[in-house]
């Protein structure tokens, strides 16, 4: 008796579509989880829907859309523009602005003839030139030479009879038939829009193909789990490669608006959507064929260490050919390079029935035809092919588990002098091809495709040394971000190691910080010497510039890994999902403020950027130190507590809000010393009172007197005299301070602007004293003392937590009042620390404002 | 009296609403051999991982030979040895890699690390793949690497969630001579496991959890006892642990 086979297996079809909707159902999970964090008291291992996931993923697409389509708008017009341009070589094209221009040059002239003095006729024209190459958006400096000349040219000799109004309109936003140039045949529109759509092409199937995104070493989950189901492996890969084709983030934002774009101004109308699809779902079933060939075929010919380089390899090809489409799309500059270089391109190459483009021209139908015909044979051809490599089934097409292995003698490894975790990190580096891609690929992509493209323009920019220190600075920070942020999501399922060990979680991470920097410290040498003109005997000149650099380097470093613990879901199974986006931009902004500081005016300024930067990445590092510990619990948090980082945005707010006060008094025309008064008081009491609330809603405990809020028994008159007497010896040091300021002439030339305590111009009005002693020493002292140096005191030693937050008051103070305002801050935390009441460094900090500003009046 | 190696006292762990672990209290004297057996989801591996440190109990405290677990986490891991239940390795590192990295992280000499890792890998049949990445090694294998691993630095408590889950019968039994020996030399073994006979046969007392919480423990005999069941323990598991489930299934 035979058993019951059960149900029919379902149809290649049924297949299809079941693993295509599974495809849809991952992609759907996948972005409706964008901008989820930890918060207490949800377990992370339970799916959560997020209510506003949805919204923002159709907001996101729509732009995503609209852009490509303005983009490929913008490409087309400029494209027909140019085949205008060379078709009618004899006559300037011109727009209707010009047009009416030239008319009143006719006027112009006729007046010069009459003995008026105007500027010359040359001069006009190429003004008028000018701007009319502005709004064709032309921005090359030869070719608008070269376009000037023409102008002025044409005009001397032929008069107005050398202008015609282009056929095509200049600025275009949304696609339409009349930005299209029918004119020259094939060449002058499909040409190099063939060209662009080859390059699309390429990128769609290599990018798609070699899964960016998953190790084709391994084999996914999916496809093994695919083989268990009761369908011939040929229906199961012709449901991979559609699934490919229709479940394809990539090729539905890139180049289903470039061709739809194209297919509309070609004048298909409404057939053009259609088309775009055809289009699109041609190179995806393209990209699904290959894919399914290198599934199969090179797990199953190739080692495992040799499929992800060549996947490697074909991700690299791809990315260049998407950034190289991408550059010629949206940048107007690259826009005669490539006609020229279609010129010369045999027809044949770009105009086959295997290239999409020609679905624009006549015949679209038949063409059409055409390319289903040849992706039904590519993926027939694959799904074939691919089913003769797993005849085997999937074990011989390796995988991870195979349990073949090659058992090398074990050789000595070269002792490296490095800490266990610099080891560790380093052989990641060199044996994962993908991740030294991922963190030294995207720099000299950027870097790289502005040398190539942009030429010219880069060798002038970086010939200055500050220039190319900041793109040395900007290069290597790019590769922190994509090493020392990402590892640690990449790394993140075997995070648990770290705590199985007697070390502190956060010391390996800092450990980790100085990998990194020392890694990428060479290479921002090697750049800065290979860009800067005079190479290696710049770094000996700019020295001090290049040592900047460097500390900046350390300190990014450790910003980075610090954002990439907080912003790294580690508990997250999928790898991609890990890094929360939001801090990869932080990141990217954080790295714009040190290389703003490189161009800092004076080594004041450049010293007051570096301590701010500085102080970022401890305020950032103390938080790791909280948080570290608890990374692989799912819900608790660190006790609430004060910390620098509170302080650091207590103080930026002050200072943020005081200008911006003064700002809007200012423009409303109130005198500006009240203005100042004013806008220091409320921004005081506005920050002060938020800061107070946030705390409280945070729970901090004890919140008075960790803020010295308090009066303690007897220590409040002991304080206050103590205060006092230091604010009278600090006052009287900062004033015999001055007084040799005066006597020095390189530092007396400081002086006048610089210094906050002698607003002399303005006289020392009763609202100035109402600052100087009541206003600024309980705010200041409030956001200094008690916030920054309550925030150092908790990782630092009473000394060093008031040296560190007199230097923070110090450098936000004038260079010039920096060395009695520094002297002033650390003896006003000193106090604070030995009394714990704020009245104290208050005491300090009023007594010495009296004396500075009862100076001022005098002298 | 000596007081115990391992004090759980009133130990809970919430996640949000889900309560993993609940009011649990435990003792294990040095040199013990114990289990934590439970149906899935009861809490094995929650309190496990309170144990190393890892999750910060709710409330409650843990306490290996007098440190507090979290508090103290740092010199707590001097002394304990923690083999997850699905360990995941860096796939681009071989095992020598690994195995080198965990003892420089526990301050060991390269020289003394390379001939206790020679010794643990022959017991654990595992000097064939030192030289394999990570990434292929099978699930088995994995696991016998991170016993490796947690074996290395000679801890006075082994942690051990379901060791034998995904090894052979031979490197079972070979795991299970390892743990009788070290717990002979002074070594406390705490582990989990779904092989009730094995648990039998190894260990000498044992707790049931059941949703969170304590359900019976004490030797065979003991829980024999309380539950009114015959010979095995597989027989006391059903009993007890069904039990928790009935009570706390009905409305």
């Amino acid at each position: 008796m035979t058993p019951d086979p059960g149900p029919l297996p379902p149809s290649t079809l049924r297949a299809t579509w079941l693993i295509t909707a599974l495809a849809f159902c991952r992609l759907k999970n996948q972005f409706s989880r964008i901008g989820r964090k930890k918060s207490p008291g949800v377990r992370q291992g339970t799916a959560r829907k997020r209510a506003f996931g949805g919204p923002i993923v159709v907001i996101l697409a729509a732009l995503f859309m609209f852009n490509g389509f303005s983009q490929s708008t913008g490409l087309v017009n400029r494209i027909a523009l140019a085949a205008e341009r060379r078709a009618n070589p004899d006559v300037m094209l011109v727009d209707r602005h010009v047009m009416t221009v030239l008319d009143n040059v006719g006027t112009y002239l006729r007046e010069r003839d009459h003995g008026h003095e105007l500027e010359p006729i040359d001069e006009s024209l190429a003004k008028i030139a000018g701007r009319f190459l502005d709004r064709r958006g032309v921005r090359d400096d030869a070719e608008r030479e070269r376009r000037t000349a023409a102008f002025v040219r044409a005009y001397q000799e032929r008069g107005k009879a050398g202008f015609r109004e282009s056929s095509v309109p200049g600025a275009v936003v949304l696609p339409s038939a009349k930005s299209w140039f029918a004119g020259d045949g094939a060449r002058g529109m499909l040409l190099p829009l063939g060209l662009v759509a080859s390059l699309l092409a390429v990128a769609v199937v290599l990018l798609s193909s070699s899964a960016v995104n998953q190790d084709v070493a391994k084999v996914e989950w999916s496809f093994e789990w695919l083989f268990t189901f009761p369908v011939p492996a040929r229906s199961l890969l012709l449901a991979r490669a559609l699934e490919t084709a229709i479940a394809n983030p990539m090729a539905w934002f890139v180049p289903f608006p470039f061709f739809t774009t194209v297919f509309l101004c070609a004048g298909q109308r409404l057939l053009a959507p259609l088309l775009g699809v055809v289009a699109t779902i041609y190179l995806g079933l393209l990209a699904g064929s290959l894919r399914v060939v290198l599934e199969t075929g090179l797990r199953r010919y190739f080692s495992l260490r040799n499929v992800a380089r060549i996947q490697a390899l074909l991700s690299v090809f791809g990315s260049l050919a998407f950034m190289a489409s991408v550059l010629v799309v949206s940048s107007p500059d690259l826009l005669e390079p490539v006609l020229a270089f279609a010129e010369r391109m045999p027809t044949s190459a770009v105009m086959n029935p295997l290239n999409p483009i020609g679905l624009a021209s006549a015949g679209a139908l038949g063409r059409c035809s055409a390319c289903i015909a040849f992706a039904a044979a590519a993926v027939l051809g694959a799904t074939t092919l691919g089913g003769w490599f797993v005849r085997d089934g999937l074990t011989t097409s390796a995988g991870p588990h195979q349990g073949r292995r090659h058992t090398k003698p074990s050789r000595a490894e070269p002792r490296l002098p490095l800490g266990a975790v610099a080891r560790k990190e380093l052989l990641l580096l060199v044996r994962d091809r993908k991740r030294l891609a991922q963190v030294f690929l995207s720099p000299v992509l950027l870097f790289g495709s502005q040398f190539l493209f942009n030429g010219r323009w880069a060798r002038t920019f970086v010939a200055e040394p500050r220039h190319a220190a900041s793109m040395a600075f900007v290069g290597t920070a790019i590769a922190l971000t994509t090493g020392g942020l990402h590892t640690i999501a990449t790394d993140a399922p075997a995070l648990w190691l770290y705590f199985t060990v007697p070390k502190r979680v956060e010391s390996l991470f800092a450990q980790q910080a100085l990998f990194w920097s020392a890694l990428v410290a060479p290479l921002a040498i090697g750049v800065f010497v290979a860009v800067v003109p005079g190479h290696g005997a710049a770094l000996f000149y700019h020295a001090p510039l290049v040592a900047f650099m460097l500390v900046g380097i350390v300190l990014q470093a450790f910003i980075v890994t610090a954002l990439g613990v907080f912003g790294t879901d580690v508990l997250d199974n999928d790898p991609r999902r890990r890094v929360r986006p939001s801090i990869v931009y932080l990141a990217t902004l954080l790295t714009g403020i040190f290389g703003f500081a490189i161009y800092a005016p004076s080594l004041w300024a450049k010293i007051a950027h570096l301590v701010l930067f500085a102080l970022l990445a401890y305020a950032l590092w103390q938080k790791v130190s909280d948080h570290a510990r608890l990374l692989l619990d799912p819900n608790e948090l660190p006790p609430p507590c004060l910390s620098v980082a509170d302080g650091v945005v207590a103080a930026l707010a002050f200072f943020v809000l005081q200008g911006f006060f003064t700002f809007v008094l200012v423009t409303a025309n109130v005198p500006l010393i009240v203005s100042v008064v004013f806008a220091f008081g409320s921004a005081g009491l506005l920050v002060g009172v938020f800061a107070l609330y946030t705390m409280w809603r945070n729970r901090v405990p004890d919140l008075a007197a960790t803020l010295g809020l308090v009066l303690p028994r007897g220590k409040v008159l002991f304080g206050i005299a103590t205060g006092v007497s230091a604010g009278l010896v600090t006052g009287l040091l900062a004033r015999g301070y001055l007084l040799v300021v005066d006597r020095v002439d390189m530092l007396r030339a400081l002086r006048p602007e610089l210094d906050p305590h002698s607003i002399r111009s303005a006289g020392v009005s009763l609202s100035f004293v109402v600052l100087a002693t009541i206003a600024a020493p309980i705010f200041e002292e409030f956001i200094f003392r008690g916030m920054l140096y309550g925030g150092f005191r908790r990782s630092f030693r009473p000394i060093h937590a008031a040296l560190a937050s007199a230097v923070v008051f110090a450098i936000v103070h004038p260079a010039i009042a920096s060395l009695p305002v520094f002297v002033m801050g650390f003896v006003a935390a000193l106090v604070y620390g030995r009394f714990r009441t704020l009245l104290a460094p208050i005491a300090v900090h009023m007594t010495y404002n009296a004396i500075v500003v009862a100076m001022s009046a005098t002298l | 009296m000596e007081s115990p190696f391992v004090e759980i006292r009133k130990l809970t762990k919430r996640y949000g609403e889900f309560t993993a672990v609940s009011d649990l209290d435990l003792e294990i004297p040095q040199g013990e051999m114990f289990a934590l057996l439970g149906p899935n989801g009861a809490g094995k591996t929650t309190t496990m991982r309170l144990l190393m440190g890892i999750l910060k109990p709710t409330s409650g405290t843990a306490r290996i030979g007098g440190l507090s677990c979290f508090e103290d986490r740092v010199e707590v891991k001097r002394l304990v040895g923690f083999l997850p239940d699905d360990p995941i390795f860096h796939d681009y590192l071989r095992g020598n890699d690994i195995v080198r990295f965990v003892g420089g992280m526990h301050g060991l000499a390269d020289a003394e690390i390379q001939a206790r890792a020679q010794h643990l890998f022959e017991r654990m049949d595992l000097l064939d793949a030192v030289e394999e990445y990570a990434v292929n090694y099978s699930r088995g294998m994995k696991k016998k690497l991170a016993l490796v691993c947690a074996l290395l630095h000679r801890p006075k408590l082994l942690i051990l969630d379901e060791p034998t889950s995904g090894l052979d019968p031979i490197a079972t039994r070979r795991l299970h001579e390892l743990l009788v020996e070290k717990a002979s030399q002074g070594t406390t073994v705490l582990l989990s496991s779904h092989l009730l006979d094995q648990v039998q046969r190894l260990c000498s007392r044992m707790a049931i959890i059941s949703r969170g919480t304590l359900a019976a423990v004490g030797t065979l005999d003991d829980l024999r006892k309380r539950a009114q069941a015959e010979s095995s323990l597989e027989d006391v598991f059903f009993a007890v642990a069904g039990e928790g489930r009935a009570a706390t299934d009905s409305p």
